[in-house]
């Protein structure tokens, strides 16, 4: 069960971070939700039933709500973005500075359920499947989430896609 | 549509995992051993203490009748003891109070005392919650 636990994290470092950081919104919170969800892993010596996938971003995922749920009501803090900042080379940016930001806002205007599972899918790379396991959801439903997320996405970044796909 | 929007969410920069993270997680695995066995020995230790405790209880509780009456205490029931123990452990990430880095416990054990008298049917009751926080030295690799 530890090589399946440790295989996975390898495999999906970056959307188990980037998952935890989009709950949390603190970088440092997403790192202790990450090692927490291992720790609790390991050390309850659990067998994973179904996805091990899933069930390891399930447990990312309640490691960082409880962060959430622990973070004091009164230190409010400017909520951090899943995203880097772009590189000052223009030759290495991947998209441009406008559409970085059109993207950054737009993602973070989501609801939260909706962010969390484009999170899932595209940084994840998980299945529908492995998302309904993981969040203890009916497939359609969760499926059916993604897509208006998208949507939403569509609606308020279009300005700056078209002339990119022109 | 969402295929170029799903392009374009993949071609934007994520932020990192902080380099730490794998060091994290990896100790995590190797603590393990470490800390079920403390656990384990830390919670045969408090069993035999509370044991001990309920033996010197059982041993020294007042008698509901007069021990002097020697008819008395052929006849009166012995009242019956009930004991439950919660034990809670939670675990609450690295923190490093004086520079080194500990792993950080914290146990919470209710521990519920229950006497019946099987006469008349009084029954005392006592609840003792108690909370440790537990620090164990980390090894970050």
């Amino acid at each position: 069960m530890h090589q399946t636990v440790e295989r996975v994290y390898f495999d999906h470092r970056q959307g188990l971070y980037t998952l935890a950081l989009a709950i949390t919104r603190c970088p440092g919170r997403a790192e202790d939700a990450v090692q927490e969800a291992f720790a609790r892993l390991w050390s309850h010596g659990v067998r994973p039933t179904g996805d091990p996938v899933a069930y390891v971003f399930a447990a990312v995922r309640n490691a960082a709500i409880d962060q959430v749920r622990r973070q004091p009501a009164d230190r409010p803090r400017e909520p951090a973005s899943i995203y880097n900042g772009l590189p000052p080379d223009p030759a290495h940016q991947a998209v441009t500075r406008e559409q970085h930001r059109a993207v950054r806002e737009a993602v973070e205007a989501l609801p939260e359920a909706q962010r969390e599972s484009v999170v899932m899918k595209v940084y994840g790379g998980l299945t529908f499947q492995q998302m309904a396991e993981a969040l203890g959801e009916p497939l359609p439903t969760v499926a059916a989430r993604y897509r208006r997320a998208l949507d939403a996405l569509g609606h308020r970044i279009r300005g700056t896609l078209e002339p990119y796909h022109a | 549509m969402p295929d170029a929007i799903e392009e374009l969410l993949n071609r934007m920069p994520l932020r990192r995992p902080p380099l730490g993270i794998d060091a994290r997680v990896l100790a995590a695995r190797t603590r393990r051993g470490r800390t079920v066995g403390w656990l384990v020995s830390a919670g045969v230790a408090a069993a035999a203490v509370l044991l001990a405790v309920a033996l010197y209880e059982h041993v020294t509780a007042p008698r509901l009748t007069d021990p002097g009456d020697p008819a008395q205490v052929a006849e009166a029931p012995t009242p019956l003891s009930m004991e439950r123990q919660w034990t809670h452990v939670a675990y609450e990430g690295v923190v490093a109070p004086d520079g080194e880095p500990m792993a950080k416990f914290r146990r919470r054990v209710v521990q519920q005392l229950e006497w019946i008298d099987p006469d008349d049917g009084a029954r005392m009751e006592m609840t003792v919650p108690r909370e440790d926080v537990i620090l164990i030295k980390a090894t970050v690799y």
